[in-house]
């Protein structure tokens, strides 16, 4: 596929960090949010670029993360209100009977076809793609170790990390991908568990539990931390907690794993804590975090700087070796000491990658390259209600210092909420005093995920909460909690 | 009975007017104080407002036509008159119709008629300000200013000058972090407002017409400095103490929104300087000296190629506060053309404050009839003896004009200690 000119093999001369005696302007490793949008950019401005992939193209995300898990949850839900809901709208039905392979089968026929459309993409901006590892050997070269032991040295004068993260095991408890597994495991059961225990209720295990429990397994989400989802709002996780309690999943927040035993029938967990106990599980599902993927990156050799396994970059995306920057779930970021970041971890999330791939190659393209602003990063956690954030939480602005206004409105007072039979969770906009500057969104409801984009483009055009109350929201819609929310931060929202 | 309605004069040099807007129709209902049209005199668009209620029953000049100050623009049916029969009396008289379009100015002597000669016709000044523009920060020098919603809201409260701060959003998108930056520090020196005009390619050449405005600044200051003996006395004030006044007073003012400009401190000691010396407060006619027991204080503001010079009423009457809420709003509206007639008249002295160009010190033209004008340059860290040594102190330096006809130099250095004294012990503004 590649058509490089004056291919040199290795062993060759080291080739020049300098000037245009590079086969490739940028070359890119790694082929997920952050890679295939670098190099999709960096063909779109016209630069040679070559993205090296061990897998599918599309990486974590459209593979083994984002999209498919989006598949699953929407089918569990359907599943669930089926079950749950149908008799309350009038609807008689007979007895449910789900097949787990085929709602599995279209989750990966998504992620296929996701992953054709990166392809077909990279030919349309002339993006070349080798399949199989890439190691850099030193700032300008690259080494593709192919499938079969296929080795080819290739040049760039730019050289971009964006090889991704993979599930962190727990300590002491290795992965064995059949009883003790991680996310990509857990979207290709062969079979629906009876009983599934998740350790770590960030996004990812919230999210599984929703699914799994909607379809009918028994799940027990154990988090160490004091409430689930641990990094967004307090209100938000105790709303998510009630609900997935009333939904039977057996919830247990401050508690810790100490032990995982593998069983003859499947896992026994031993946890401490508030809701201490024995849990018998067929499968444990270990969800408490990524580490960086550097192993087969050859750090060591080209002297490349990491940090805790993860590429160490400023907040330009430079590692400490001249022309080689790195990008996405892989990196360290460094922030300067007087930061309002400082002391923060970089968010390991696609849309935050694919900004770092745009923002990078636009500079290295002398393209401008708007910095990243990693103070107002969007998340999202797909369950039901889904959970939708920026900023900082209460907690935390509170714990800045600043003189804030919190202005809260509950879907139970929205009608379009209580038309869709949804009225669980609320928006909560938590703006500085003075001015208005909005420091904070946090929402639970349905479909909140898609309120977020409002507030999102809101924050970077420093719209406040005067802009925001005063603006008129369709009626009627989920989107008119937001207007209603910051009109109650100062006391004048109409229908609370 | 019918009211006529006539062209005002609305500057103290206007000889005639040009009507650019009628907002009411004939036939329609208006009441005292409406906006009935704006009308462009020598030097701004202004708003034209009614002085009397009831039906527009003519409009003799159409938009776009000029009049000498008091001919008849309008008529007015005040009673149960029928308006059409006052109209048909009133067309009686020749109605002004629109000018001709203005002839294209002819390209420059001496140049070739190929593509490539580029010869520029400047538009005529800025007219009048769209209707919806309800914010006047948002603007400066008659463009929107390019501003975050937050960034605006800040700059606002702490009295920031949009003109003078570099945007570094998309675009040169004023932002948030911006105004912290300018606030944080200000530029020193070489930042004030530049208007650029477009780049003349070589070899082109750009003929540009005079505004009305330019016209008037030309007649005004030429007379002005043909017939006014002037004579320039400049001083060094050290501001050291009046500055860390100023932080210490804004740092109490900061929770009420208020941040207090030199400018203002110094218009507090002029106010009190000006009546302790009332022959410099004054206007001379050419025969009467008139002296004034109010300071009206006049303030130079640039705008786009001219200057408009907005009137500070009573400043004597006015504390601190006061004065930078009303400076605030005038050279605001003074940047959007947006002033009052009355607002532009009447001054006793006048200011002309080119600090934020980091000037040393400079001299100032006056503006007849007042009989002096106070030049401001940039106060400035220099270094100075104090007790037989050299220190860095907070320095500026003023310059006085004054009309040698009716105030003599040593009157003039006279009020200058005396403003010196205030300014570099405060407190004396306090006896």
């Amino acid at each position: 596929m590649a058509t490089a000119t004056g291919k040199p093999t290795a062993g060759a001369t080291t080739p020049a960090v300098t000037g245009k005696g590079f086969e490739f302007d940028i070359i890119v490793i790694g082929g997920g949010p952050a890679g295939y949008a670098a190099a999709i950019r960096a063909g779109q401005l016209g630069k040679r670029v070559l993205c090296i992939e061990k897998e599918n193209l599309g990486g974590t995300c459209l593979n083994w993360g984002c999209i498919p898990t989006k598949a699953l949850l929407e089918d569990g839900e359907f599943v669930r209100r089926i079950r749950t809901e149908a008799a309350d709208r009038g609807v008689t039905v007979g007895s449910v009977t789900v097949d787990f392979a085929k709602i599995i089968g279209r989750s990966r026929s998504i992620a296929q076809k996701l992953s054709k459309g990166i392809a077909h993409l990279f030919a349309k901006h002339q993006v070349k793609h080798e399949t199989g590892i890439g190691r850099l050997l030193a700032p300008g070269r690259v080494r593709i170790e192919g499938a079969g032991g296929a080795k080819r040295d290739v040049t760039g004068e730019h050289i971009i990390i964006a090889t991704g993260a993979r599930p962190t095991p727990l300590p002491g408890v290795e992965f064995d991908g059949v009883k003790i597994i991680a996310s990509r495991q857990a979207m290709i059961l062969p079979s629906l568990p009876k009983r599934l225990a998740i350790i770590g209720a960030g996004a990812i295990g919230c999210e599984f539990a929703d699914f799994y429990n909607a379809l009918g397994t028994e799940v027990v989400l154990v988090e160490m931390l004091e409430h689930i989802l641990p990094i967004e709002d307090d209100d938000v996780a105790v709303v998510l907690d009630r609900v997935f309690t009333k939904r039977g999943i057996d919830v247990r927040n401050a508690t810790r794993t100490d032990k995982v035993e593998s069983t003859a029938t499947g896992v026994r967990l031993t946890l401490s804590g508030a809701k201490a106990g024995v849990v018998d599980a067929d499968i444990v599902l270990v969800a408490i975090g990524v580490s960086g993927n550097t192993e087969g990156l050859g750090a060591a050799e080209a002297k490349l700087e990491l940090f805790r396994g993860r590429v160490k970059v400023n907040p330009q995306f430079a590692t400490n070796l001249p022309n080689v920057w790195a990008i996405g779930d892989c990196v360290a970021l460094d922030f300067r000491a007087d930061s309002p970041m400082a002391g923060s971890r970089h968010p390991d999330l696609a849309h935050v990658a694919h900004h770092e791939a745009v923002s990078l190659v636009d500079r290295l393209a002398g393209e401008g390259g708007e910095p990243i602003d990693y103070r107002w990063i969007p998340g999202c956690t797909y369950t039901h209600p889904q959970v939708a954030s920026m900023g900082m939480t209460e907690k935390r602005a509170r714990q800045s210092g600043r003189e804030i206004r919190v202005g809260k409105f509950p879907f139970a007072a929205s009608g379009r909420a209580l038309a869709a039979g949804e009225s669980d969770g609320f928006v909560k906009l938590i703006f500085e005093a003075k001015y208005g500057e909005l420091l904070g969104v946090h929402m639970i409801g349905q479909d909140v995920t898609e309120l977020l984009a409002e507030l999102v483009l809101a924050r970077k055009l420093e719209a406040t909460e005067q802009e925001i109350l005063s603006a008129m929201h369709p009626h009627p819609t989920m989107s008119e909690a937001v207007m209603e929310a910051a009109a109650a931060a100062g006391g004048r929202a109409i229908h609370i | 009975m019918s009211v006529d309605i006539t062209m005002p004069q609305l500057s103290d040099t206007m000889t005639e007017g040009t009507v650019v807007k009628w907002y009411k129709n004939e036939g329609d209902r208006i009441n005292e104080g409406e906006k009935l049209a704006d009308v462009e005199t020598d030097k701004a668009v202004m708003e034209m407002e009614a002085f009397t209620s009831g039906v527009l029953a003519a409009r003799l000049i159409a938009e776009g036509g000029k009049v000498p100050v008091g001919a008849r623009l309008a008529v007015v049916a005040t009673g149960k008159e029928d308006p059409a029969q006052v109209k048909s009396q009133a067309s009686a008289g020749s109605a002004v119709k629109a000018p001709e379009p203005a002839k294209k100015a002819e390209p420059a002597p001496g140049e070739g008629t190929g593509p490539a000669t580029a010869t520029a016709v400047a538009a005529p000044v800025a007219v009048a300000p769209s209707p919806s523009a309800s914010n006047p920060v948002a603007e400066d020098n008659g463009r929107p200013i390019r501003i975050s919603p937050l960034a605006r809201r800040i700059a606002l409260e702490k009295g920031v000058d949009l003109s003078l701060v570099q945007g570094t959003g998309p675009l040169g998108r004023i932002i948030e972090r911006d105004i912290t930056a300018f606030m944080a520090a200000p530029p020193a020196k070489v930042t004030a407002p530049v208007v650029s005009p477009a780049a003349i390619g070589p070899g082109a050449t750009q003929v540009i017409a005079m505004t009305k405005m330019r016209h008037a600044i030309a007649k005004n200051l030429v007379a002005s400095k043909q017939t006014i003996p002037h004579y320039y006395s400049t001083i060094d004030i050290d501001v050291e103490e009046l500055s860390s006044l100023r932080e210490r007073l804004n740092a109490i003012l900061e929770s009420r929104r208020i941040r207090l400009s030199l400018s203002d401190l110094l218009a507090r000691a002029l106010a009190t300087a000006l009546l302790e010396h009332p022959a410099l407060n004054a206007t001379f006619d050419g025969t009467n000296i008139t002296r004034y027991g109010d300071v009206h204080l006049g303030m130079a503001v640039a705008i786009p190629d001219g200057l408009i010079v907005p009137v500070l009423r009573n400043v004597n009457r006015m504390g601190l506060i006061e004065i930078r809420q009303r400076t605030a709003d005038l050279v605001e509206r003074a940047r959007a053309q947006r002033l009052k007639q009355d607002e532009m008249r009447g001054a006793t002295f006048s200011v002309s404050n080119l600090g934020a160009y980091g000037l040393r010190e400079f001299s100032a033209i006056i503006n007849p009839p007042q009989v002096a004008v106070l030049a401001i340059a940039a106060a400035e860290k220099r270094a100075v003896v104090r007790g037989g040594s050299i220190v860095a102190r907070t320095m500026l330096t003023l310059t006085l004009s004054g009309d040698h006809r009716v105030v003599d130099g040593a009157d003039g250095a006279d009020f200058l200690r005396t403003l010196k004294g205030l300014l570099e012990e405060p407190g004396m503004m306090l006896l």
